[in-house]
């Protein structure tokens, strides 16, 4: 198999500066990259997608990562920039099949996720608050709540501070209370797919038994 | 515990090297402007985020496939056909309109690539901030709507008419004016299409205007249609005629009133209302003179285009009763009349052969017989000036449709040879037991597809087998109790169907390895079992060539659960293609996988297998993850992706088309194109175990 050639020289070059190469298409700077964090990011997709799926989706989110190098603007660190796009796929990929086992964790911390069933309804606003939220809000609601990072951990991973995580967690929670409060369903049309599919997975749930 | 550490950070380390390599292969350089990475993935192509090293400045590229199966002089002509259009946009400069630089295209053994350069701006599409944030206050949208109106307003006075205006399509610069982005582009797709097919449409559905779906003349009027749905769509959250299937949705924007009107305020309502206005003639002049009004809008003032008139006829006309393509009439109780010859099919248009017509009126017998449903054909052209659907109404009652049946359930399959649409009008009765989503689609879009191509007799069955199957559920589910249900045993489908002297598709060769099928006959004829599961195992036997043990465990465990709730098993209709085509599938195998799919019908889906120590099993839950279906779109279904563990052994026999991953090898031509849209198919009735 081949292995991964990384200069030493490259192992100093700072990760802003690696982005900045990778989009002049320099493909050792996109393996340093990639070296330097693919355990992490492995870490946190295990928590979120199926293992069956895990190679894939890992593929998935270090092709993009270096596909959009060339637009990451520095308005947030680089671990936070790489994070949500992690993020962002495999909502993405859960969402395209149905899967939202992660999300009843989101919204409730009381009994386990499985004795927590999200009614369709509900669920469908949550997956439209979620949608809302901005990168930054859902990423530290997700460390905190999927990954049970205490907030001085969120912040360390993020570069921000643990105030301005609590503030995020704050705000985001809030914002989807609200969402589950609201009768609005508005925005929800192109959900359409994803709940028949889901329609059938709940047909198919008892039969399951 | 360090061997498996090491082997798991080698497998992390392979799939980096894999990512590299992905990156690696990005074209360096498309024409002169070096490529730096991805902005997205559309429909359309991809845009990749460039530099121009000559002005040193960056520039969005975004390079489309335009077509790999034509002629070499055909492939030109799609490029330079891009290049015209791009030449065209490229002569208008407006701050609300996105810049063209500079356009190409390369003919390669993959078929015409087409690029065009574009400004690079940072910033979303009103489609991600609408998705985001649901509505924009009034403020903010009026001056996103007097920016569209503006770009338009330049646009067409230079005779350039976008035909594919949405959210998706105007951008938002960050700090900037909005800009509207594709312009010209829809044509070159929809002159792409023109050479394969006529009266093809490509566009969003959403804002698509009705002399589009028609496919009549497009001008400017239809920009201003999709302008009127994007103010609907800004200020309610909703699409104005947004409806459960691209059928009853194309349907609505013809003939049905637009939602979501309610959440304007009256002369905004005023505005949309003329502007979404099913005549073009009557949307307003101009897009300079929507601007106007939007302006006054957003000062408070009046213009003449916000102030209300009356209604005109027809406007909130509601298209409910035939939004899944049925039509529902009142019985008539005393107007029947019996023609002579065949007192079910009235073709007067002489569309089926003797022969076709006798296999025909057997079927209608006997879907009597098992349905106590009087069905009947006409085949005819309405009066002058009779609409298609006065029309079957008219010959229903004309015809006394309904008044064999003890129940009083009748169903006429009318085709107006005139317009040469299909109507299927139904009895009081009976409606409630039809309106399902995929019943409808399959009858309208398929069946209508098989008489535009002269498949009649197919059309006709292929209606009936799928009303049989429908019914046949409802009644195993207890909701529909005709007398003929009663000993659902002895009931068979494919008894209509001839089994006598038909082969079936393919020998045992094939599939050989399937240990679980027993040995039988070549004389017997696929039946529907008692539930989807036997279904799908007979279809299975059929194909195969061999019996149906009911012991057999013919279905990955998952796959289980998926069929106790199916609707209508794909494997039925599948078999209903295959037998009434006399078309065959491919086996292809590789491993433990295999791919079973029509070399020769578009509508037949793939199915997927998978060998495990039980032997060959169908792999049904991969089939719903993989396959995409596409109401009435370019094709009939599509997969997701080469990389799923069901594909990826056929790596070698698959490829890209429209998007889309289909099999090589197989009929992978272009149906009725309404653009590609996932067909949201709602469960009906089920069998209640």
């Amino acid at each position: 198999m081949r292995t991964i050639d990384t200069s030493t020289e490259l192992q100093e070059v700072s990760d802003t500066e690696l982005v900045r190469r990778i989009a002049e298409r320099d493909n050792a700077a996109a393996a340093q990259l990639l070296q330097r964090y693919v355990r992490e990011i492995t870490g946190f997709l295990g928590k979120r997608v199926d293992p069956a799926d895990f190679d894939d989706l890992l593929q998935e989110v270090l092709c993009r990562i270096l596909r959009s190098a060339s637009s990451f603007r520095g308005d947030a660190s680089v671990r936070t920039w790489l994070y949500s796009i992690a993020r962002y796929t495999a909502w993405e990929r859960n969402r395209s099949r149905g899967e939202y086992g992660s999300l009843c964790r989101l919204v409730d911390d009381g009994p386990g996720p499985e004795s927590m069933i999200l009614s369709r309804e509900r669920r469908e606003r949550l997956v439209a608050g979620l949608e809302r939220l901005p990168d930054s809000q859902a990423l530290v609601l997700e460390l905190y709540r999927i990954d049970g990072l205490s907030h001085e951990e969120i912040a360390s991973l993020l570069g921000i501070s643990a105030t301005a995580s609590r503030k995020r967690l704050e705000r985001a929670v809030r914002a989807l209370d609200s969402q589950l409060e609201s009768g609005s369903t508005t925005n929800l049309r192109h959900l359409r797919i994803e709940s028949w599919r889901e329609s059938l997975m709940r047909r198919i749930a008892p039969a399951a038994e | 515990m360090s061997l498996e550490l090491s082997l798991d950070l080698n497998r992390l380390d392979a799939i980096c090297q894999r990512a590299v390599d992905d990156f690696a292969a990005l074209p360096s350089a498309i024409g002169r402007y070096r490529i730096c990475g991805e902005l997205g993935r559309g429909g359309m192509g991809v845009v990749f985020d460039a530099i121009d090293p000559v002005l040193d400045r960056s520039v969005a590229v975004k390079v489309i496939r335009l077509d790999s199966v034509r002629s070499a002089d055909e492939q030109r002509e799609l490029g330079q056909r891009l290049v015209r259009e791009m030449r065209a946009t490229s002569g208008l400069f407006h701050p609300n309109v996105l810049a063209i630089f500079d356009a190409d295209y390369e003919i390669a053994d993959s078929g015409v690539r087409g690029h065009y350069v574009m400004e690079r701006i940072e910033g979303e599409s009103l489609a991600s901030r609408l998705h985001r944030d649901g509505t924009l206050d009034r403020a903010a949208g009026l001056e996103i709507a007097v920016a569209i109106a503006s770009g338009l307003s330049a646009a067409h006075a230079h005779g350039i008419v976008h035909r594919d205006l949405k959210p998706s399509n105007i951008l938002l610069p960050e700090g900037n004016d909005p800009k509207i982005a594709d312009f010209g582009l829809c044509r070159v797709g929809n002159g792409a299409v023109d050479l394969t097919q006529s009266g093809a449409i490509v566009g969003s559905v959403h804002y698509l205007s009705p002399e589009q779906i028609d496919g009549k003349k497009v001008g400017a009027a239809a920009d201003l249609f999709a302008l009127g749905g994007i103010l609907v769509r800004m200020f309610s959250g909703r699409e104005p005629f947004a409806a459960d299937s691209i059928v009853s949705h194309l349907d609505r924007i013809q003939g049905g009133a637009p939602s979501g009107l309610d959440a304007l305020d009256a002369p905004l309502r005023a505005l949309v209302e003329r502007l979404l206005e099913k005549n073009p003639e009557r949307r307003p002049g101009s897009a300079s003179e929507v601007r106007a009004a939007l302006l006054a809008l957003s000062r408070g003032k009046s213009h003449p285009l916000t102030r209300s008139r009356r209604r005109p006829r027809g406007f909130g006309r509601v298209a409910a009763a035939v939004a899944c393509g049925f039509l529902l009439a009142a019985l008539g109780s005393d107007l029947g009349r019996t023609p002579a010859s065949n007192p079910r099919i009235h073709d007067e248009a002489a569309l089926l052969a003797p022969a076709e017509e006798r296999e025909v009126a057997d079927r209608l017998a006997l879907f009597f017989a098992e349905s106590g449903i009087d069905a009947q054909v006409l085949f005819d052209s309405p009066a002058l000036g009779e609409t298609t659907s006065a029309f079957a109404t008219r010959k229903f009652q004309e015809l006394g449709v309904g008044q064999r049946s003890p129940a009083g359930r009748g169903l006429l399959f009318v085709y107006d040879t005139r317009a040469e649409e299909l109507r299927i009008e139904v009895g009081y009765s009976l409606e409630e037991f039809l309106p399902d989503p995929l019943v409808a689609y399959l009858l309208r879009d398929h069946a209508r597809y098989l008489f535009d191509s002269g498949e009649t007799r197919l059309a006709l069955l292929l209606g009936l087998r799928v009303l049989q199957d429908h019914l046949r559920l409802a009644a195993l589910g207890g909701e529909f109790d005709p007398r003929p249900y009663d000993a659902l045993q002895a009931l068979r489908y494919g008894s209509g169907g001839g089994g006598a002297g038909q082969t079936a598709p393919f020998g045992r060769n094939a599939l050989a390895a399937f240990s679980q099928i027993g040995e039988r006959g070549a004389d017997w004829d696929f039946s529907a079992g008692a539930t989807p599961q036997e279904t799908h195992s007979l279809y299975l036997a059929w194909l195969a060539h061999g019996e149906y043990d009911t012991s057999a465990t013919i279905f990955t465990e998952e796959s289980r659960r998926y069929l106790a709730a199916w609707p209508m098993t794909r494997a039925y209709l599948d078999y209903m293609f295959l037998k009434e085509s006399g078309q065959r599938p491919e086996v292809l195998e590789r491993g433990d996988r295999a791919l079973i799919f029509s070399t020769t019908n578009p509508f037949v889906f793939p199915h997927f297998l998978v060998k495990s120590d039980a032997g060959w099993q169908i792999d049904i839950a991969g089939e719903v993850r993989e396959i995409i279906n596409i109401a009435g779109g370019s094709h009939s279904w599509g997969l997701r992706s080469a990389n799923a563990p069901q594909l990826a052994p056929f790596r070698d026999r698959l490829v890209a088309s429209d998007g889309l991953i289909r099999i090589r090898g197989a009929d992978n031509r272009r149906l009725r194109t309404f653009g590609p849209e996932t067909m949201p198919v709602e469960l009906a009735a089920q069998p209640r175990s």
